[in-house]
């Protein structure tokens, strides 16, 4: 076995328990309304890739769910165990593409694939949020939200450009969008059909909001989904993108992906 | 209750009575207390909202269900060591990967957890605000995460290096030293276990090609 898969099997548990440090310890320190729990399967994604990201999301999920014991335990991570596999995969595809190494954004290369690429994300936003608030019964205040992600993806863009000049900043931001809204699409069946829409956390007022809206339990779900999602995996991206970039080249080429990471020289 | 609530409730009495019969019914209440907050935010929902809810059975229903899926599995790991199930897979064939894997997740778990306070401490004595304005707590997002990550990876270097100096990636399987006992009553067990389940997937999916 080469040295960079044993280097990958220990990267797995160790990303593992960060996910589970991050999502409990230091997202109760901080009290905001991001999970910050998939920067483990995130950052082993792009660094070791889909398989390893599928596999570490997952098992993030399920150990958290079935086997730490009580206070430590969240009974309701389990069947969320699907969406953080596809985060992992999503990622590892991701880092393959090299979407989270550093770029200049002096050199018009790498300003014309940010710009691309964040066009492209955002019309893939547009599509998924014109289907899933179409119809009678949406809530203005979905919309809303919804111009809040794409002015939250845009300020963060901005900031990358002209305050970091990392263009690459930008493909990770891109990268983080599509992710939660693939988040948000997996994520809603199960929170539907497994919980009856009700997962104990604060987006279940938004849902019993667009419930009360007239909307199915799935397209409520969905919704609130399409809300949070996004703005969280965005985050969770631009985190892993700004500790990836900050750390010394020879740490990061080590890993499976790790050529694709860094800048050439 | 739809009969998938009524078999949900089944197995949490059974497992609710293995729980006695082992001495674990504290480490189940406390599972179940964890779903308290889904319970409450599926009451309040279901039954007093006009639009939303869907009524207190519908509510009951979806919290039985949940807690037929949670408790078992969590029983399962308060009965029985984690290294004890590992080393017994491992006997069974499983992957020495698959098992350094979850053996090392299990390990890891509170020392990260030790770490990211540590972290939360010393980032604190240095002027953190955790307690301020949303913008000012969202500016600490970075200065809690990256120590952790990137301790984390320090971490990965090291252990990668004490692995392969123990030849962790030699071939061939591993010599198992230590044999679990498994009577013949376990194994019987097991195998009903796996019929039951047989039974109910093929009941479950007869009853949606039934339509209902």
């Amino acid at each position: 076995m080469p040295v960079s898969a044993t280097r990958t099997l220990v990267l797995m548990p160790v990303a593992i328990a960060l996910n589970i440090a991050l999502g409990s310890t230091v997202q109760q320190a901080l009290k905001l309304p991001i999970y910050l729990d998939s920067i483990g399967t995130v950052l082993t994604g792009v660094l070791a890739g889909p398989i390893a990201g599928l596999v570490t999301g997952a098992l993030t999920d399920l150990l958290w769910a079935y086997v730490l014991p009580p206070p430590l335990a969240a009974p309701t991570a389990g069947p969320f165990a699907i969406t953080a596999a596809v985060i992992g995969l999503l990622a590892g595809l991701w880092g393959w593409l090299g979407f989270f190494r550093s770029r200049r954004a002096a050199e018009p290369r790498a300003l014309a694939a940010a710009f691309g690429v964040a066009a492209a994300a955002l019309i893939v936003v547009g599509y998924t949020f014109s289907r899933a608030y179409a119809g009678p019964h949406a809530l203005d205040l979905a919309e809303l939200v919804f111009l809040v992600v794409v002015a939250g993806f845009a300020v963060l863009a901005a900031w990358a450009l002209f305050a970091r000049r990392d263009a690459g900043a930008v493909l990770a931001l891109a990268a983080g969008l599509v992710t939660g809204l693939v988040a948000a699409v997996v994520s809603a069946p199960i929170a539907a059909y497994v919980f009856g829409g009700m997962t104990g956390f604060g987006g279940d007022v938004l849902i019993a909001a667009f419930r009360a809206g007239g909307d199915s339990l799935y397209e409520a779900t969905l919704r609130q989904g399409l809300l949070s999602d996004p703005l969280d995996k965005m985050i969770t991206c631009l985190v892993v993108f700004l500790v990836l970039a900050g750390m010394p080249r020879r740490v990061v080429v080590r890993f499976p992906n790790g050529e694709r990471l860094v800048e050439s020289t | 209750m739809a009969w998938g609530g009524w078999l949900a409730a089944v197995v949490v009495a059974v497992t609710a009575a293995a729980a006695v019969r082992a001495g674990r019914l504290r480490r189940l209440a406390l599972a179940g207390l964890a779903l308290v907050p889904v319970a409450v935010s599926s009451l309040v929902v279901n039954t007093l909202l006009p639009a939303g809810g869907r009524g207190f059975t519908t509510a009951v229903g979806a919290l039985v269900v949940l807690l037929g899926a949670t408790l078992p599995p969590t029983l399962l790991f308060a009965t029985t060591p984690a290294a004890d199930l590992l080393d017994d897979l491992e006997a069974r064939g499983l992957g020495r990967r698959a098992v350094f894997v979850l053996g090392a997740a299990l390990a890891a778990v509170p020392r990260a957890q030790a770490r990211a306070a540590d972290v939360i401490e010393a980032q604190r004595a240095r002027g953190l605000d955790t307690e301020g304005s949303w913008r000012r707590r969202a500016c600490g997002v970075l200065p809690l995460v990256a120590p952790l990550v990137i301790g984390s990876l320090a971490e990965v270097e090291d252990r990668t290096l004490a692995l392969e100096a123990r030849a962790f990636g030699a071939p061939g399987r591993r010599t198992v030293l230590r044999r679990l006992p498994d009577s013949r009553g376990q194994r019987l067990a097991r195998w009903a276990l796996a019929g039951l389940l047989g039974l109910g997937l093929v009941a479950r999916v007869a009853a949606l090609a039934m339509g209902r």
